[in-house]
């Protein structure tokens, strides 16, 4: 028995969900969105919905894990139970384990840990809603809510997927684009630094698709990284005139 | 340069303040040819150097800087002391008895027992150990009156204002007496219950809006009676 395909994308090149081949889902971003957490945001993107709280740079617990030199990087991405179609287990699983671990990896570039050596800063990525892109949402969000903790950074970091739908190269991709597609490459980028510090490949690509994923998932971090900087302006908007005031 | 003669600027960490031959200050680095912010904060330019006030942070010691810290674990020669700051302060014993410590005759829990409020004064730090305190200066030592209210560190310039304008002007405003450590704790002291609820409020308005003009005179305007959205 042979299952038939969902038409992912349509012959105008349209998705699913209405988008065209290198349109990024709609962004929504609250920042300081957690009263406790000396940073946050609730990033939306789509139908995902992650929740970041940063905390930090604090004293070292358990105290041998501290380093003389540097600070240490502590990330967890967790999924909650409800965030996707069937009751995920809130224990960690060996995918979030990994996630967690490629985060740091993509969070460390941008991190000036020499500053303030023998501490930790603890980043918790808790996915609400998954809907694909999760471990780049998480990141881009990650980015934002260690912005907002006010912990020194080289740059900001962004991140978007792109992949390939029915030999079509596509820009963030959701769940079904990303589970019946035929490839899935999470890229994030430092646009400040022009470095990329993540970069996954599930599926085939050729490599001219190869080139042209990346040059999309430039593209799609780029006009993420102008939200993720709007975002971070507004939050501190002077109130109307008073930039004149000064000018004067 | 661009943005030199616009009013306030906020800038986002990796924005490139200044090129050329400016010197990256405070909350700003180098990377080739530029100088870039590296937190969230307002743009300060200077002759030769750029920096970032950072709107939101936390407390690094520094040398000289007056805290208030809480004590939070003491041992037979020492006391660890909370200054709100990734490191905790340490305070010998020979700084609190002013001798050579006799351990059979004098009582570190005693003097000053975990939960004590200490004004101190950072004698010591670098980065590799933690900031070395002393309470043997006037007006420093055990705090007996007051609330503390906890304000960002990165807002506490704001508090106590150019050459300590905003301070003096709630003190004269309030008739109280504020004590503010560099790392984000004040003691606050008054008679007046009423007058203690507006000043935690003044505190969180100069906290919420440090980056904005006319601060002074709200802040003057809610200790003195006419209070916003009541």
């Amino acid at each position: 028995m042979t299952e038939e395909k969902t038409k992912l994308i349509d012959e105008n090149g349209i998705r699913t969900d209405g988008r065209k081949s290198d349109e990024l889902r709609p962004v929504s971003i609250e920042l300081g969105y957690l009263k406790h957490a000396d940073g946050s945001v609730l990033y939306e993107q789509g139908k995902c919905k992650i929740l970041v709280a940063v905390f930090g740079p604090s004293e070292v617990h358990p105290k041998h894990l501290e380093l003389p030199d540097r600070a240490i990087l502590r990330v967890r991405y967790h999924m909650a139970p409800f965030s996707v179609d069937e009751r995920k287990s809130p224990a960690p699983s060996r995918r979030e384990m990994e996630l967690s671990m490629v985060i740091r990896n993509a969070l460390e570039p941008i991190m000036m840990t020499e500053l303030f050596p023998r501490t930790v800063v603890e980043v918790f990525i808790e996915i609400l809603q998954a809907d694909g892109g999760t471990r780049v949402a998480g990141l881009t969000a990650a980015a934002l809510a260690l912005a907002d903790a006010g912990i020194p950074l080289r740059g900001i970091v962004s991140g978007c997927a792109v992949g390939k739908i029915h030999g079509t190269m596509v820009l963030d991709l959701n769940d079904t684009e990303d589970k019946e597609g035929d490839a899935d490459m999470p890229i994030a980028y430092i646009p400040t630094m022009s470095k990329i510090s993540l970069l996954q490949m599930d599926g085939l690509l050729t490599r001219e698709e190869f080139r042209q994923g990346i040059s999309m998932a430039i593209n799609g971090s780029m006009k993420l990284y102008a939200m993720q900087v709007a975002a971070l302006k507004s939050k501190y908007n002077l109130p109307e005139g008073q930039e004149k005031e000064e000018t004067q | 340069m661009e943005g030199e003669s616009r009013g306030p600027v906020v800038v986002v960490p990796g924005e490139v303040i200044g090129s050329g031959n400016y010197r990256a200050g405070d909350n700003a680095v180098r990377i080739g040819n530029s100088v870039v912010a590296t937190r969230v904060g307002i743009r300060r330019g200077g002759p030769d150097a750029v920096s970032v006030i950072p709107l939101k942070g936390f407390y690094v010691p520094r040398v000289g800087d007056l805290v208030v810290g809480i004590v939070c674990d003491v041992t037979y020669n020492m006391w660890k002391v909370d200054i709100n700051s990734p490191y905790f302060g340490v305070l010998p014993a020979t700084d609190v008895f002013g001798r050579r410590f006799d351990p059979t005759r004098d009582d570190p829990l005693r003097t000053f027992d975990i939960g004590t409020v200490l004004k101190a004064k950072i004698v010591a730090y670098d980065r590799s150990q933690d900031p070395l305190l002393t309470i043997r200066e006037p007006e420093l030592g055990k705090a007996d009156f007051g609330f503390l209210v906890r304000v960002n560190p990165a807002k506490i310039a704001r508090v106590i204002g150019r050459g300590g304008s905003m301070l003096s002007k709630i003190q004269q405003a309030s008739n109280s007496r504020a004590i503010v450590g560099q790392n984000g704790t004040v003691i606050v002291t008054t008679n007046d219950p009423a007058m203690r609820d507006k000043l935690i409020r003044a505190l969180r308005l100069i906290e919420d809006e440090a980056h904005t003009y006319g601060l002074t005179e709200k802040v003057v305007e809610l200790i003195s009676g006419k209070v916003e959205g009541e």
